[in-house]
């Protein structure tokens, strides 16, 4: 038994607080100490990782965009995927050290509701309806501020292999493991789901304005992100939104 | 007579008989703490530890400091929101004298403008909605101004328009907002945790609030309510979607750009039918007023081809996404070359619709041009100015016979020239010729054109004084 240093009333050994004066005992104050520091030193390289997954690939998005205008457009693409995907690694990285922890707290890890094989339909499906929105928006929305005709106008020439390959297979797997993969883990440390899904939707949107159509191009990404977060979501996997993502951008191709 | 053990209604924990606070939690035994649901789970529904009061005592504390984080958030959205339409307007009012001073058609980069109008615009409506919706969705909004934020010093380093203050400001402010991204979660996380702290209007005096009591069932029942609203909403708005993306591809379906086919068959049908070279031309995208147009017309109207043409008869099309590139044979064949008398026309989709892109024609056939020639030499040499003038073609003659009538004169050549003979003669491509003369230590020069039947003279060089 040992007494209070306040009110001298004896306590238990394990008693967190005085029965008499409700004074916490030392060792109590120590403990909560250090559990909101470690709270904190999470919450902390949380928001570093997801800073790092925006900043990355907006800085270097930017600068491919206004700074290499007279690069080929397969180096940006390069350039752009390649810091994404180190932005996605560093993040990951970081967030490795507080897994263990995070797995400890939660009990057990996420379990997928649609994990069977029919969420890639339901996958293939948002993809369609994620474009379909787009091409509305954008074919009644954001063309009537940017569509201008003239004889000097250069027509869309035939893309190639490479240009395929990089809008319908890279980008939506660097994309959404940046979005739906890095920056969900780190946000999901932040916050609880709904905050991630609208938070990573968000920061989907944000990344597609780089390229200068900023709060034109916000709308139908920002929809776009919120249906492929649902599909992470509900799955507890990347890949399907990778599915509705890579569907999404090859009927921007083909269409 | 000894006394009961005391158990905790808020941990359950069993005290002493003489204690009055539970030693596990904290809490004052002395008072009901029957706990409610909001405080046992936390935003994910999963079961929670019973708060213990020191940790309640230090949120509570950290809430009061960090609210003020959220407070500030939404401070600085309605001031860059502000600064948006301040903005806007600034642009609306350039934009407006500007066109009262040059006119409304001349105002160029007009297009540029109205982009740059719904951006900001776009911008405004962001920062205000985020002003507005803040202290609900701390952890979102303070996202969207970070990376917003971040965006913009991007934007700021690669132009290379900002001081090194600026840098420093914007970069500092970008290192802010990512820290107060932290400051909001930790927020976001305290509101879930306990459900009396707000960042709304405090409602009730926190006098009058009692753990448990009324105000807190009534809460927890909203919450529910709002929960199973949020539930109806969600499915109703999924399948709106569904149905507005069907929707939207049935659209698309009905108005999906007209195949090459139609512009391709019209082409040809008026080509074959003799319409006038205009009618032609207007399916380039200008018309037949725009450059592409008048060089139509100018090697129809060469060939004699204005209002009636050898008929032409689809050989060959080579089709990719957005252009399509046709190969006409023309008239009934016949000729030695044969490539001379194909006619190639290329189309290419724009937006919703097809142009005409280029039209080559097969090599002119001109007649001989020593005949040509002699005339104009025969001219040159005779009297008077008429012969060579009805040499010219008629565009050049209007163009330039006051000039050369007026050169003429003043070196004394109008009624009498010096004479020439032996041309230099050069035929060139596309029905066009040169013939130059030796004359006063110099050369005069002229060029010649095939139109329709005969050479036309369509330049000409005098030797230099």
């Amino acid at each position: 038994m040992t007494s209070c240093p306040r009110c001298g009333a004896t306590r238990a050994p394990s008693a967190n607080y005085c029965p008499s004066c409700g004074t916490p005992t030392l060792a109590h104050k120590r403990q909560h100490r250090e559990r909101t520091n470690a709270d904190r030193s999470r919450r902390r390289t949380a928001v570093l990782a997801l800073a790092i997954t925006v900043i990355g690939p907006l800085v270097v998005g930017v600068l491919a965009y206004r700074g290499m205008e007279d690069a080929a457009e397969w180096t940006q693409d390069v350039a752009i995927f390649s810091v994404s995907i180190a932005s996605a690694w560093f993040a990951y990285h970081l967030l490795r050290r507080d897994r263990a922890q995070d797995a400890m707290d939660a009990g057990q890890p996420e379990r997928s509701k649609l994990a069977g094989a029919w969420v890639y339909p339901v996958a293939i499906l948002t993809g369609l309806m994620t474009w379909s929105i787009a091409w509305l928006y954008v074919r009644y929305g954001y063309q009537a501020f940017v569509t201008t005709v003239s004889d000097d106008a250069a027509l869309p020439p035939a893309m190639t292999i490479w240009e395929i390959a990089a809008i319908v297979v890279i980008a939506p797997i660097v994309e959404e493991v940046l979005c739906r993969g890095a920056a969900w883990d780190a946000l999901r440390r932040l916050a609880g789901r709904r905050t991630t899904l609208l938070g990573t939707a968000a920061i989907f949107a944000i990344l597609h304005g780089m390229n200068g159509g900023v709060s034109l191009e916000l709308p139908h990404r920002f929809v776009g992100g919120v249906a492929f977060g649902c599909l992470r979501l509900v799955s507890g996997s990347v890949r399907p939104s990778i599915v509705a993502h890579a569907v999404h951008n090859a009927l921007a191709v083909i269409v | 007579m000894k006394s009961l053990p005391r158990l905790c209604s808020h941990c359950d924990h069993v005290n002493p008989s003489t204690a009055r606070f539970c030693e596990s939690c904290g809490f004052g035994l002395d008072r009901d703490f029957s706990t409610s649901d909001d405080s046992r789970s936390d935003a994910d529904g999963a079961s929670a530890k019973p708060e213990d009061r020191a940790a309640k005592a230090h949120a509570r504390r950290e809430f009061a400091r960090i609210k003020q984080v959220v407070f500030r958030l939404r401070s600085l959205y309605w001031v860059i929101a502000a600064l948006d339409v301040v903005y806007l307007l600034l642009i609306l009012t350039i934009l407006k004298r500007t066109a009262e001073l040059v006119g409304e058609e001349a105002v160029e980069g007009a297009d540029f403008a109205w982009i740059l109008i719904a951006i900001l615009g776009g911008l405004a409506v962001i920062h205000a909605i985020g002003a507005i919706f803040v202290t609900r969705a701390p952890v979102v909004w303070a996202i969207v101004l970070a990376s917003l934020q971040t965006l913009w010093l991007g934007i700021l380093v690669v132009s290379g328009d900002g001081s090194i203050v600026e840098y420093f400001v914007q970069g500092l402010l970008t290192v802010i907002l990512w820290a107060a991204v932290g400051q909001a979660s930790r927020a976001q996380q305290l509101l879930e945790e306990n459900p009396e702290f707000e960042l709304q209007r405090q409602r009730m005096d926190r006098d009058r609030h009692v753990d448990g009591g009324v105000a807190d069932n009534v809460r927890s029942r909203r919450k529910r309510g709002a929960e199973r609203k949020r539930h109806s909403a969600l499915l109703v708005g999924a399948l709106s979607v569904a149905v507005l993306g069907i929707g939207v591809l049935g659209v698309w379906w009905a108005t999906r750009p007209p195949s090459a086919d139609t512009i391709v068959e019209a082409f040809t049908e008026r080509w074959n039918d003799g319409k006038p070279v205009g009618e032609l031309a207007a399916y380039f995208v200008r018309g037949p007023e725009s450059g592409p147009g008048l060089g139509m017309t100018e090697a129809f109207t060469r060939r004699g081809w204005e209002s009636s043409r050898p008929n032409v008869s689809e050989v060959d099309r080579e089709e990719s996404d957005h252009s399509v590139l046709v190969t006409y044979r023309l008239g009934d064949g016949g000729a030695a070359d044969a490539d001379a008398q194909r006619v190639r026309a290329s189309f290419a989709a724009l937006g919703d619709r097809w142009i005409l892109t280029g039209v080559d024609l097969p090599e002119l056939e001109v007649g001989p041009l020593d005949p040509a020639v002699r005339d104009f030499e025969a001219a040159w040499n005779g009297n008077g100015p008429d012969a060579i003038f009805a040499m010219m073609e008629a565009g050049f003659r209007d163009a330039k016979q006051e000039t050369f009538r007026r050169v003429m004169q003043k070196r004394e050549w109008f009624e009498k020239r010096p004479r020439i003979a032996d041309a230099t003669v050069s035929l060139q491509r596309n029905g066009r010729a040169r013939a130059a003369w030796e004359l006063e230590g110099d050369e005069l020069s002229v060029k010649l054109e095939w139109w329709k039947s005969e050479w036309k003279v369509v330049g000409l060089r005098l030797p230099s004084r």
